[in-house]
């Protein structure tokens, strides 16, 4: 018998988005192969997603070329984009973050560079905060970074802090439990505790945000 | 590379794979049994979603603006190029003509064809059989490769056509930064050439000192009579230096730019004459317009 696997109320839109709907659009759009909307949603995301990516990588070349990738990807990708999976930007924000990641280890391994730890407290890859070209991605990018900030802080630090070596830097468990100096087993232990209440502070946030007037 | 997974190793898993931490074989094996099981399926699909918002999480950093549009710009040509190729193949698609192109072959009945083979001598035979299956196999090979030729070529043609464009883009800006050093620079002087005349044109010489760059830049000039231009003088206490012949755009603007070395104090005027197609060696029409040098100092 199938051991159960934990269910939640959780769905995957967890801040309502007002824009998330014109995003979707957009998204259709593209896959219909009109360029407009791809450079709509460029104007729209390309703030947010070269935060990210610049958050990652750290280097304004590479960033660029990740950031250029990420919506090449999504423009040619744009047919497959099933909205039950998630909204856009979550979409997008994924494709960039898995090729920044790839685009670190490609790094790493032509430089032969030491892993360095990327957090949240770190800011040496930017500083000011700017706005948003498109208020309503900058009123949801705020709100969810809000949001998620909340729900971060409801971990233990040693949570917490696996969580961001894996997400911000890419390290596999292995590689964490070499930089914590913890067993593999416990940064395993952590990974997946961490994860679990992310998930379930979300949802939970979620829904008091629906519950709100 | 993927390896087998069990539920109950994959469930525990999963977080780890939402975030991408497995190695390469193990989160293939989850991702390969989360996509037909109907519990750990959608549970993947949460954790990865709620672990996605980290991205929100990132602190927002100065974008240049310069990097945006470069990326921008970078986007768009190539999906625009995308589209491009795209079309190309609906139209192949619909037509069996390969785009932007003329295909080389009749249609394949059309070689197959001639004079139709009567059924009592050929039909079921199998050396009919036979040859129009090599045939049809040579024919589409070289169909293959004569496609492959025409889509290099095409792709070679249209690369070359960009480069050109690029080029022709590079040398406009570049001539447009020279113009820009010529007016701006530390060691150019302005002289200001007048005119009395009703429309009353006006100039101004940008001369660059350390470049030996004379730029005229001249407005509301009116169109030199039949089978004249103007010309440019640079004019000495010894000679009238011919700097070029011009001819206004239609909106009387002109900008000439010329080189020539001169010493600092040995410029006494600046003036611009109307002569005979093609120029002269001495000025012989009227000053349309003049300026005094400035001498040194001033």
């Amino acid at each position: 018998m199938n051991p159960p696997v934990p269910t939640h109320s959780y769905s995957p839109r967890t801040v309502s988005s007002p824009s998330g709907s014109d995003d979707r659009e957009l998204v259709a759009r593209m896959s219909a192969g009109d360029d407009a909307a791809l450079a709509q949603l460029y104007d729209r995301w390309s703030r947010p997603v070269f935060s990210l990516v610049l958050h990652l990588v750290r280097d304004g070349d590479d960033a660029e070329d990740v950031v250029e990738e990420a919506f090449w990807q999504a423009w040619r990708q744009a047919s497959r984009y099933d909205g039950s999976r998630g909204e856009v930007g979550t979409w997008l924000l994924t494709i960039a973050r898995t090729r920044a990641l790839d685009r670190l280890r490609s790094r790493r391994r032509l430089r032969e560079e030491p892993l360095t730890p990327v957090t949240l407290d770190d800011s040496a890859a930017g500083g000011a905060t700017t706005a948003a070209d498109d208020p309503s991605v900058r009123a949801e990018a705020s709100e969810r970074r809000t949001i998620v900030a909340k729900a971060l802080q409801t971990l233990p630090r040693e949570q917490r802090e696996v969580l961001e070596l894996a997400y911000f830097s890419g390290l596999s468990q292995t590689e964490i439990a070499d930089r914590t100096g913890q067993p593999l087993g416990t940064v395993k232990t952590r990974t997946r505790l961490a994860a679990q209440k992310l998930r379930d502070c979300l949802a939970t946030y979620r829904n008091d945000g629906e519950g709100s007037p | 590379v993927s390896r087998d997974v069990s539920h109950s190793e994959a469930a525990e898993l999963l977080p780890e794979a939402a975030l991408d931490a497995l190695s390469p074989d193990d989160q293939a094996g989850v991702v390969a049994h989360a996509t037909g099981c109907p519990d750990c399926g959608p549970a993947l699909i949460a954790l990865r979603d709620a672990l996605a918002q980290l991205a929100f999480a990132a602190p927002p950093v100065t974008v240049d603006a310069v990097s945006r549009a470069r990326v921008r710009t970078r986007l768009m040509a190539r999906a625009r190029a995308d589209l491009s190729v795209a079309d190309g193949s609906q139209v192949e698609a619909e037509t069996g003509v390969p785009a932007a192109s003329v295909s080389p072959w009749p249609p394949a009945r059309a070689i197959v064809g001639g004079a139709p083979p009567t059924r009592r001598s050929w039909a079921g035979s199998p050396v009919l059989g036979w040859g129009l299956a090599i045939a049809a196999g040579i024919i589409g090979a070289i169909a293959v490769q004569r496609r492959a030729t025409l889509d290099g070529e095409r792709f070679s043609a249209e690369r070359t056509a960009l480069l050109a464009r690029v080029q022709s883009l590079r040398d406009s800006v570049d001539a447009r930064d020279a113009f820009v050093r010529a007016v701006t620079g530390k060691q150019v002087s302005t002289m200001q050439l007048t005119s009395s005349a009703v429309r009353a044109p006006w100039a101004w010489m940008f001369w660059d000192h350390a470049a030996n760059r004379w730029t005229l830049v001249a407005r509301d000039l009116p169109a030199p009579a039949a089978g004249k231009t103007y010309q440019l003088w640079l004019v000495t206490p010894r000679a009238k230096i011919s700097a070029g012949t011009f001819n206004p755009q239609p909106n009387g603007a002109a900008e000439v730019q010329a080189t020539y070395a001169l010493a600092a104090d040995s410029l006494r005027a600046i003036a611009v004459t109307e002569e005979p197609a093609g120029g002269v060696p001495q000025p012989t029409g009227a000053f349309v317009i003049a300026a005094i040098a400035n001498r040194p100092g001033q």
